[in-house]
């Protein structure tokens, strides 16, 4: 029982990172059929911004935390994602690609490749212990963000103009400006609301691992990029399934696998991601069939 | 057949000429020549994929991977084996090849992993053949991270054996050159051209576009191999993250930037950004210009590359050669043939329909 519980508290703040991650990816996906690899970097930038301003009261870490992570990601959509918006989704990819492997090499450039370590929200590393059931405040602080999060930005979706018009993007983009969106302000929305996803991501993952490297942006993507293909690319509530769906079976993965087969985790996650693709290329959850018809 | 002699002898001298200049050099040019010539292959490898197939595939560094580690456990010599790699299954141990066998037999391992993975990458095309491949790359790093017995893990592996010298590399360079222009000019490689251009059209004209990828796939992944192999024997010594995300994102790098669809293009691409990084290197370790110091920072050279690559992707997108190969951008140099003043016989006569 206890160990159920245990499972089902880790599965659930794994899961909440990962859907986190997810969101960030599948809604630029969405919108412009980009599969921003250039995501997990505005993690890792914040994860800078953590480490400079640690030290600072936490409101006005999370706030400078936000604020340069949503900048980037705005000069990020502007600079480099609007000149080639509307071209294959593979250019896009390396696009995206090019931008990831720049950021990461100015960071290497001003802070250099050795890692950083920074105590932040050291009041969320104590734990409540019930019985035999250890919760670090950590979780929940990451399993309730998350979910406030997630309301948000579906009341967001629904209840605003904005929202509404994003919506209608991301259904068919030459449509919805045919019918009055602007392009660029929903895509630079979009961009900007991922911003606040992966500040989000990089205060709660320095918090939990406390170590701050510039390749650290690598495993959230990763790990975001395979929920929202789980979930079927650019569809949003399929990302955040395929958020949770991917934190049980992670965690389920390292309660299960023997100890000689630990390390293969990773192999087994992205060969089940691979044969996904192979014989589901729209997502286990979307239905619709992705295929080109003729 | 006279096209793919011209063209490939054409790209051969190019890569002959480089590598003449660049062997001239002081010991750094030299080895920076030899990484450009095994960065060619692994190019080249991977244009008979994806140039012609027009599918993305980021995961054949996995093939260049396992073509790696066949050539370290193949050509390690036994004492070293017995302290390196102390737990190699059987058979394995005894194991000493020459260095161009080893090349072809890591070839061949790596063609014979392609192929167990080819039934169900052809059958994907667009943005889920990349993810789908990407994920080849990643679960293929976790098993190099942990398969001791075999990889020694992240500790990485040495090799002993004298390393090949710049004019083996050429050799090898040049052999790709040729499979790779002479692939483009074999039915599978016409038919696949033609599936890159549109698939369903091609499907209607009924070209079996499975089974053309599958072949180009596997051969690809042999001359990917070939190049793990080489690198394996010309830097002495590697590690999985040799084989991860920095060298797919410069092969990818140089293939966009000289352009995808063409061999001409992959050896431009090599060529140009190869140059280029060596020049970012000098810059990195810190120069003078102009009396103003420039500190040494490292990453520089890969922020080069990367603002190169985001260049050429919004300026130029079908790269430097701009889809072209090499015997016709020299042809279209010669000053075109003047205009015909009288319009074509079949215009002159018109539609029967509209004159009516």
């Amino acid at each position: 029982m206890t160990t159920a519980v245990q499972f089902v508290l880790d599965a659930l703040t794994a899961g909440s990172f990962y859907a986190l991650f997810a969101l960030g990816i599948a809604l630029i996906f969405g919108i412009m059929q980009l599969v921003n690899f250039a995501h997990g970097e505005l993690i890792m930038v914040g994860a800078y911004v953590v480490y400079l301003t640690y030290r600072w009261p936490w409101p006005a870490m999370i706030a400078a935390t936000v604020a340069a992570v949503v900048l980037l990601a705005l000069l990020m959509e502007r600079i480099a994602f609007r000149p080639v918006r509307g071209a294959n989704p593979a250019t896009l990819l390396i696009t995206s690609f090019a931008v990831s492997f720049l950021l990461q090499n100015l960071a290497q450039m001003a802070f250099t490749t050795l890692p950083k370590s920074a105590d932040a929200l050291p009041a969320l590393s104590r734990s409540i212990t019930a019985g035999r059931i250890t919760i670090s405040w950590l979780s929940v602080v990451t399993i309730v963000t998350t979910a406030v999060l997630l309301v948000a930005l579906a009341l967001f979706l629904r209840r605003t103009r904005l929202g509404v018009q994003m919506r209608a993007a991301a259904e068919d983009f030459g449509m919805a400006q045919l019918c009055g969106v602007r392009g660029n302000r929903v895509v630079a929305a979009a961009f900007a609301i991922g911003g606040v996803l992966a500040a989000a991501g990089s205060v709660l993952l320095v918090s939990q691992t406390g170590g701050i490297s510039i390749t650290m942006g690598l495993a959230p993507v990763l790990f975001g990029f395979t929920a929202a293909a789980v979930g079927g690319l650019g569809s949003l509530p399929g990302a955040v399934a395929g958020g949770y769906l991917l934190g049980f079976g992670t965690t389920l993965l390292q309660y299960a696998l023997p100890y000689q087969l630990a390390g293969y985790r990773d192999a087994f996650l992205f060969l089940g991601v691979f044969a996904l693709m192979s014989l589901r290329p729209g997502g286990l959850l979307r239905t619709a069939g992705a295929e080109v018809r003729v | 057949m006279r096209t793919v002699a011209v063209r490939a002898g054409l790209l051969c001298a190019v890569v002959v000429a480089a590598a003449a200049l660049g062997q001239a050099g002081d010991p750094r040019l030299v080895r920076a020549t030899g990484t450009a010539l095994i960065m060619l292959v692994l190019v080249l490898g991977l244009n008979i994929f994806i140039g012609n197939s027009g599918v993305f595939s980021f995961g054949h560094l996995a093939f260049m991977g396992v073509g790696a580690y066949v050539t370290v456990i193949a050509r390690l010599s036994e004492a070293q084996k017995s302290f390196q790699l102390p737990d190699l299954p059987g058979g394995l141990a005894g194991l000493e090849l020459s260095g161009p066998m080893a090349v072809l037999v890591s070839g061949a391992v790596a063609a014979a992993c392609a192929a167990v993975l080819a039934a169900p990458v052809v059958r994907l095309s667009g943005l889920t053949a990349s993810l789908a491949t990407f994920a080849i790359l990643i679960a293929a790093n976790s098993v190099f991270e942990n398969w001791e017995t075999v990889t020694r893990g992240s500790a990485g592996l040495i090799l002993d054996a004298d390393p090949p010298g710049i004019w083996t590399l050429v050799l090898w360079a040049c052999l790709a050159v040729v499979v790779a222009v002479g692939f483009q000019r074999t039915r599978t490689g016409v038919r696949l051209t033609a599936s890159r251009e549109d698939e369903i059209a091609a499907r209607a004209v009924g070209i079996r576009v499975w089974a053309e990828r599958g072949a180009a796939f596997v051969l690809s992944a042999f001359v990917v191999g070939a190049a793990g192999s080489l690198f394996a024997q010309y830097f002495s010594s590697l590690n999985p993250d040799s084989f991860f995300l920095t060298l797919t994102f410069t092969a990818i790098a140089i293939l966009v930037v000289g352009g995808l669809t063409t061999v001409t293009g992959a050896v431009a691409g090599t060529l140009v950004v190869s140059v280029a990084l060596e020049l970012l290197r000098l810059v990195e370790r810190g120069v003078y210009l102009g009396g103003w110091k420039v500190p040494s920072r490292s990453g520089l050279a890969e922020v080069g590359l990367a603002l190169v690559l985001l260049g050429v992707l919004v300026v130029r997108p079908l790269g430097i050669t701009g889809g072209h190969e090499i015997d016709r951008l020299l042809r279209r140099r010669r000053p075109r043939p003047p205009r015909r003043r009288t319009p074509a016989p079949e215009e002159e006569h018109g539609h029967p329909a509209r004159t009516a």
